[in-house]
């Protein structure tokens, strides 16, 4: 109920402020928006953007997850190793967006890959720190106990070691498939072919502000979408971390 | 009676630092030892010596049992494991478990987390998990201090009847006078910094035994502060 309260709080106070504008072009309205979203719908060009925007999105996340984990794991295990991947990982981590962009321009051109490329590239730095700090948040009594009944190692590493990053990698997950839209669109914009940042690109150059919020609108949906379904995924699994 | 553990001059340090010094002892089977002295004056490094998870700086430790079970302080379960699954972690025999379960009272509780038990409950927890190896001989650290009155001494109670059933020597520390003279058949008091053997008493009655505790309890401390 507060929700749609806030919900519409929010519209009545952007179509007032539409109003005193009193520009398309600065601001359009809601009602503007809405039509212009409801049309953009029956478009099947636009969910031909819609689909290249989400396989990029799932492709960066699966890459950074899949390769985040285990390097973050094998960082983790040792302070030494630990203390030489910092550095690079804290670099990695202030990278902006608009550096990737020359190398993946070059190496790849306008498509698919440069998106995806440099998408993993700035999220990767987070996936592998909270795994990393995760391993080196293991519970030294819980080990010490396993060690004094000798469990095998295996049975160590499964419960003890894998249990205890879980939290840590669901809290990723979910990072992870709430951001990722977001570089997404910006690097479609910049060096993208097809997808709803490529889209954005188009209404800009025809100064199409209303297409633009419509867009926009899309982009929250999605990120809105992609993190109930992590929850989603991951609600059975939280019922057992839920001491974190 | 045979012994089943035996320590000799075992001391032990950190640094410069003697934590333990020169502690001589020996249980026989069946017998129960209590390690009784304030917090902080080693008697939990000296258990871990007694494990195996330290080695001492000298002295030597004979051996003489077969299954070593260890009751926590701080229960130490895996918390995203439920408790049936906490005590296959140990042994994998499900059998086992479903008795020594029912033998703790917890056998309507196997599927719950650890996180979902009362504090005696995770205490119980921790019990079984000690039998889940047919230990002959148990490690108890501090095992009832953080418990209610009235359910540290039925759980104690519990625990004396499971300790027959299984014919498990035990060696206990702890800093409670009640829990001391309840548990074992041998008090040892044990000083701080470095820890030494300072008195023993040797239990009658539990009634008897902890009259004496108290009875050189202000002598004791004032010794070890």
């Amino acid at each position: 109920m507060n929700r749609i309260l806030g919900f519409l709080l929010f519209v009545t106070f952007w179509a007032l402020l539409a109003r005193i504008i009193n520009s398309s072009t600065i601001l359009p309205t809601p009602v503007d928006v809405g039509r212009i979203f409801i049309d953009m719908l029956k478009d099947p060009i636009f969910y031909k953007n819609l689909i290249s925007t989400i396989s990029k999105g799932f492709m960066a996340s699966t890459l950074i997850l899949v390769l985040g984990i285990p390097l973050g794991m094998i960082i983790g295990f040792s302070r030494t190793i630990y203390s030489i991947f910092k550095p690079f990982i804290t670099i990695l981590q202030s990278v902006p967006v608009i550096s990737w962009l020359a190398f993946a321009v070059f190496m790849w051109g306008i498509g698919w890959k440069g998106p995806v490329f440099i998408s993993t590239m700035s999220l990767l730095p987070i996936v592998v720190i909270n795994t990393a700090s995760g391993i080196a948040n293991i519970d030294s009594e819980l080990v010490e106990m396993a060690k004094i009944y000798n469990v095998a190692k295996r049975k160590i590493i499964i419960h003890i070691y894998i249990g205890s990053i879980v939290p840590f990698i669901l809290a990723s997950m979910e990072v992870v498939l709430g951001n990722v839209w977001k570089t997404i669109l910006v690097t479609e914009y910049l060096c993208g072919d097809h997808g709803i940042g490529v889209m954005i690109a188009w209404a800009r150059s025809y100064i199409d502000t209303p297409q633009i919020f419509a867009l926009t609108l899309v982009a929250v949906f999605l990120a809105i979408a992609m993190e109930y379904l992590s929850k989603l995924i991951t609600r059975r699994l939280v019922k057992k971390w839920k001491v974190y | 009676m045979e012994s089943i553990l035996k320590a000799q001059k075992v001391a032990k340090k950190f640094g410069k630092l003697y934590v333990i010094d020169d502690i001589s002892l020996e249980i026989k089977r069946g017998e129960s030892v209590v390690l009784f002295g304030p917090s902080g004056c080693g008697k939990t490094t000296f258990l871990k010596i007694i494990s195996g998870i330290i080695k001492p700086t000298s002295g030597e430790i004979f051996k003489n049992y077969g299954k070593l079970g260890f009751v926590f302080q701080e229960d130490r379960l895996i918390p995203w494991l439920t408790v049936e699954e906490n005590l296959l972690f140990v042994n994998d025999d499900r059998t086992l478990s479903d008795k020594v379960l029912f033998m703790v009272g917890l056998e309507k509780f196997k599927k719950y987390y650890p996180s979902e038990l009362s504090g005696g409950m995770k205490k119980r927890v921790n019990i079984a998990r000690a039998l889940m190896v047919n230990p002959d001989f148990l490690i108890l650290d501090e095992p009832f201090s953080s418990l209610d009155y009235h359910i540290k001494i039925k759980l104690i109670k519990d625990f004396l009847e499971l300790k027959k059933k299984f014919e498990m020597s035990v060696l206990a520390v702890t800093h409670d006078p009640k829990e001391a003279s309840l548990l074992g058949n041998r008090i040892l008091f044990l000083t701080s910094r470095p820890s030494k053997i300072f008195y023993e008493i040797t239990v009658d009655t539990p009634e008897s035994a902890e009259k004496r505790i108290l009875g050189i309890l202000e002598k004791f401390l004032s010794i070890c502060y």
